[in-house]
């Protein structure tokens, strides 16, 4: 055996616990072989259907788009589809892996996100466009829909929201994702309804509970900015009446060409 | 700090066996399985309509349905953009000006689909999807997706493989994301109920009336019927029997596979579209809007490889005939990297601006896992199976059909990449299938709604429909061997991959055969090492493998049977279509000898859209 | 996530701030005693004299300090877009901080250590 060999194997320690079997979690160490290209998300798949089928997460897609696969990996959550194991490896080889934090588990990495999902139907974050339509498409500036397509891109994988101290100690918070949906809506031009959701945000447990820790920004796997959605919208929030009537205007001419410079 | 713990009645022995036998039912108006764009929309109408009752299975979380890893566009000939005049069938696009003259229609779309598909698609189902296409997009639109606009505000769109216009309509490199998080709201807006992590595990039809689905809550693992007056099927496509796959983990044809164990049969299985642009070795999606936008795709000798392949269309030929481009490239050793199976694709005379602009996820996906700044380097990809256009036969309405002749199971519907319409034929275009997703799916709920509203009845069962389920599960988890699930599968996705992949011969397929026979045999002996009840994903894997077992046997016998070339099957052996003898669509119903075949007709215009020969 | 600079600062914003509090109503609670009359007063403020007070006094200080500088750096992330230095603004206040407290704390130890000497 040689040095070469040392280098090949990782250490992959995941939390486990099944609350039909375990009194407690504990952390439980696995060997695999390094191969060229491996993910953490390949690792967890090798050593479950290899060592240990009981070995519990959620995931499907595996390249960073429907969001399933978001847990807490040396520390901080992120996506685990996307990232290779080589890169998380501590001095002594090894990776540590533990369910998204906050939230209650159900087994192993998988965690209950009933609060995450309640909170973003609360917001509301369907569009609630005008009721007479126009036979073709609303017209929107590239400029008004450049301002979107961050809040657009956001995947709902949960990695902020599990991120936030603030939901940590309450989870009657709107929370980042509701939040960054909400602003996608308050700022879309079709929207009717951007005074009645700012009211709605500006209550309790709304987006003046964010005391900017930024770990949403950290955890994001997208690189979204929830924190300054939530400032945009409590600064929103503040004027919204007068926001609602300039909606009003613009609705006018939603089906009228937007005329180039 | 304490971690509160998920407060769940308190699952029962560690081998689960209590769990399953639990006899609950329930009842429903409309029960659709699967919460992709095909199912959500279904769903959406249906609860417009006025059905009460309506629940969405899926047996992941709605939003992460695959329908959301769509990235290029959805078609539909809004005549909103057009080639800069002069600059050529390459050149920048611009939008129209109000008043021009349109470049595009639905009549050229329906030209484009029919030959794309190799003339094997129904014509009368092409024009439908087509024609609504244009009404579908503004709606989409309409409830809030967030499209990439024109200078004037318009959708804006972009060329795309085997269309003869820029007809795909865009958000950046996300648009089925954009697509499926918005009928998803709207979906919730309706107050559709949707049970997340619900895994169907068999479809109940008796006297060719569906009667309802078995279910398996995936949290406690508890085994329940649940009876309907309808059911739609938007279940998804079967990448997954394949090596290199652009598709989730979670895309392993459970539906096309439970309803043709229920006597449903499937029809043209042995359609599969091989994308040309996976990324190496992952077979992660680069959208064709790669070459959309204008990439190149080059061999390890530097040529652009598709001129003498495709001289007209190059690189925007269609994917089944860029695939088997790539592929002979390969084959006759002018691939790339160190096995020599992959190909360059080349976007840096794009430009950062407009990659950055028009390509973000794509160039994100080429940084995270190749390594490479497709702004800097050209990008390794090789084909990867991408589509399946055979499925659950329906007409244009979603209503699923038992035989050649067209006789429907009463009350049961199918909609999407696991329905076979057929609109795609014998090759899929690009964006065509978001499009069928979301024109389908409306139509299925439609038809399921109105059959509801119609008066239709919750049809008896006889005995307990969930038994065999749990029999099933039963078995599963308490059989030994020294089988491992996954090698059987890593195993299948072997052979399906070297003999029933981009090119086939009898040979090589009547050796899939056996291998696909084999590999049942040797499941019979692969244990299930998580016995327990409660989220047993392990159980999932097994079920989930023998269906990729259930539904490969199809494919192969299909495509032996099948002595011709047409589309995505390819036959080294028989290079050539045989309009004579196979203008005609596979229908595969189970037997105890396996997959019995027959053939239905395909609807064809001889007027209009006589076949001719398929060149780009 | 524990450690991040955000997390640390709100901890010591929502420390320093019930600090604050405290303090407040126990400078209340000496000052209002001169109601009772200069004796009473004198008497109150005596048992706030000792080494303990006066190191409590610098602690004071630098709570002060950093709840106003941490103060100004919030209002800047609310009214400015600039949560991509939020790290940097996050030690540039302590630094800031620091340069107060010391800058304020110096003298006050050397007069307290000469009213101990003396």
């Amino acid at each position: 055996m040689g040095r070469g060999d040392a280098e090949r194997t990782a250490t992959v320690r995941v939390q486990r616990f099944n609350p039909d079997e375990d009194r407690e979690q504990r952390m439980q160490d696995f060997t695999i072989v390094l191969r060229p290209g491996t993910t953490v998300l390949d690792a967890l798949h090798r050593i479950k259907t290899e060592q240990d089928g009981t070995l519990t997460y959620r995931r499907s897609c595996r390249h960073a788009i429907c969001g399933s696969c978001a847990m807490n990996v040396n520390g901080a959550n992120r996506l685990v589809c996307n990232m290779p194991l080589r890169e998380q490896l501590d001095r002594s080889g090894t990776v540590t892996i533990k369910p998204l934090p906050y939230l209650p588990i159900i087994k192993d990495l998988v965690v209950d996100r009933s609060t995450f999902w309640e909170q973003y139907l609360r917001v509301r974050p369907w569009l609630v466009p005008p009721d007479d339509v126009p036979e073709k498409e609303f017209r929107l500036s590239p400029a008004e829909v450049e301002a979107l397509h961050h809040a657009e891109t956001c995947i709902m994988c949960g990695a902020c929201y599990s991120s936030c101290q603030v939901i940590g100690m309450n989870k009657s918070y709107v929370g980042p994702h509701a939040a960054l949906k909400a602003f996608l809506r308050v700022l879309d031009p079709r929207d009717t309804i951007p005074g009645d959701r700012l009211e709605d945000l500006s209550g309790g447990d709304g987006v003046y509970r964010c005391h900017t820790i930024f770990n949403c920004i950290d955890a994001c796997p997208k690189n979204l900015n929830p924190t300054q959605a939530i400032e945009t919208l409590r600064k929103l929030a503040a004027k919204r009446e007068a926001y609602d009537r300039d909606r009003r205007v613009r609705q006018a001419s939603l089906s009228e060409p937007i005329a180039s410079e | 700090m304490p971690r509160p713990r998920l407060s769940l009645p308190r699952a029962p022995s560690p081998t689960g066996r209590d769990a399953m036998q639990s006899a609950e039912s329930s009842t429903h108006d409309v029960v659709i399985v699967g919460a992709g764009l095909a199912g959500t929309w279904a769903a959406m109408v249906a609860a417009k309509e006025g059905v009460d009752d309506i629940v969405v299975l899926s047996k992941i979380h709605a939003l992460r349905s695959h329908s959301s890893a769509a990235q290029g566009g959805v078609a539909a000939a809004l005549n909103n953009v057009r080639p800069v005049p002069d600059t050529g069938p390459r050149g920048p696009l611009e939008q129209i000006p109000p008043g021009d003259e349109p470049i595009d229609s639905w009549e050229l779309h329906m030209f484009d689909t029919i030959k794309g598909s190799d003339w094997l698609g129904d014509q009368d189902a092409i024009e439908i999807m087509v024609k609504e296409a244009i009404d579908v997009i503004y709606e989409y639109e309409h409830l809030g997706c967030v499209f990439s606009r024109t200078p004037d505000g318009r959708i804006a769109q972009r060329r795309f493989g085997g269309h003869s216009a820029p007809r795909a309509n865009y958000a950046a490199d996300w648009t089925g994301h954009v697509l499926l998080h918005t009928v998803h709201e709207q979906a919730q807006r309706q107050g559709v109920k949707f049970l997340n992590e619900w895994y169907c595990l068999d479809l109940i039809v008796e006297d060719n009336v569906c009667r309802g689905v078995v279910a398996m809550e995936v949290l406690t693992g508890r085994i329940r019927t649940l009876r309907a007056k309808a059911v739609i099927f938007g279940t998804g496509g079967y990448g997954r029997a394949w090596k290199i796959t652009s598709n989730a983990y979670a895309n392993t044809g459970d539906g096309v596979a439970i309803a043709y164990d229920a006597g449903v049969p499937l029809m043209d299985m042995e359609f599969v579209q091989f994308h040309p642009t996976g990324l190496y070795r992952h077979g992660i999606l680069m959208s064709e809007a790669c070459r959309g936008e204008g990439g190149y795709l080059v061999n390890s000798e530097g040529e652009r490889f598709m001129e003498r392949y495709a001289p007209d269309k190059m690189e925007l030929a269609p994917r089944d005939l860029v695939s088997r481009s790539e592929q002979t490239e390969i084959d006759e050793g002018r691939g790339i990297e160190e096995d020599g199976q992959g190909i360059y694709l080349d976007l840096r005379h794009l430009g950062a601006e407009k990659i950055l602009e028009r390509l973000p996820q794509v160039r994100e996906l080429a940084i995270d896992f190749v390594g490479v700044d497709p702004i800097d380097d050209m990008v390794p990809i090789q084909p990867t199976a991408h589509y399946s256009m055979g499925g659950i036969p329906t007409d244009a309405d979603g209503q699923v059909i038992a035989d050649a002749d067209g006789t429907p199971v009463v009350g049961f519907y199918a909609a999407g990449e696991c329905a076979c319409v057929s609109v795609h034929g014998a090759n899929r275009l690009g964006t065509n299938s978001l499009l069928e997703a979301s024109v389908f799916g409306r139509r299925a709920g439609h038809a399921a709604a109105a059959f509801v509203k119609g008066g239709a009845k919750l049809q008896p069962v006889s005995g307990d429909p969930a038994e065999s389920s749990r029999k099933r599960v039963r078995s599963l988890l308490e059989r030994q061997g020294d089988e491992n699930v996954e090698r059987v599968a890593q195993d299948l996705k072997a052979t399906m991959t070297a003999n029933c992949g981009i090119y086939r011969d009898a040979d090589k397929l009547r050796q899939a055969k056996a291998d696909v026979a084999e590999l049942e045999r040797r499941f019979a002996n692969a244990p299930v090492m998580d016995k327990g009840s409660r989220f047993n994903t392990d159980l999932l894997a097994a079920l989930e493998t023998e269906h990729l077992l259930s539904f490969s046997e199809v494919i192969v016998e299909g495509a032996l049977a099948r002595a011709e070339s047409r589309g995505a099957h390819a036959r080294t052996d028989y290079p050539g279509r045989d309009d004579e003898s196979w203008l005609k669509h596979t229908v595969a119903h189970k037997t105890a000898e396996g997959p019995r075949l027959s053939y239905k007709d395909v609807n064809i215009d001889w007027e209009k859209y006589p076949p001719q020969e398929r060149k780009y | 996530m524990y450690t991040s600079t955000g997390y640390i600062s709100f901890l010591l914003r929502r420390v320093t701030g019930v600090a604050l509090v405290i303090y407040l109503f126990m400078h209340m609670w000496v000052i209002g005693s001169a109601n009772g009359g200069p004796e009473v007063f004198d008497a109150r403020l005596n048992l706030v004299q000792g080494p303990l007070f006066k190191l409590g006094e610098i602690a004071l200080l630098a709570a002060v300090v950093w709840h106003a500088i941490d103060g100004i750096r919030l209002l800047i992330v609310h009214y400015f877009d600039v949560t991509e230095y939020r790290r940097s603004m996050f030690w540039a206040a302590i630094v800031v901080s620091a340069i107060l407290v010391i800058a304020g704390g110096i003298p006050m130890l050397t007069f307290m250590l000469e009213e101990m000497g003396g």
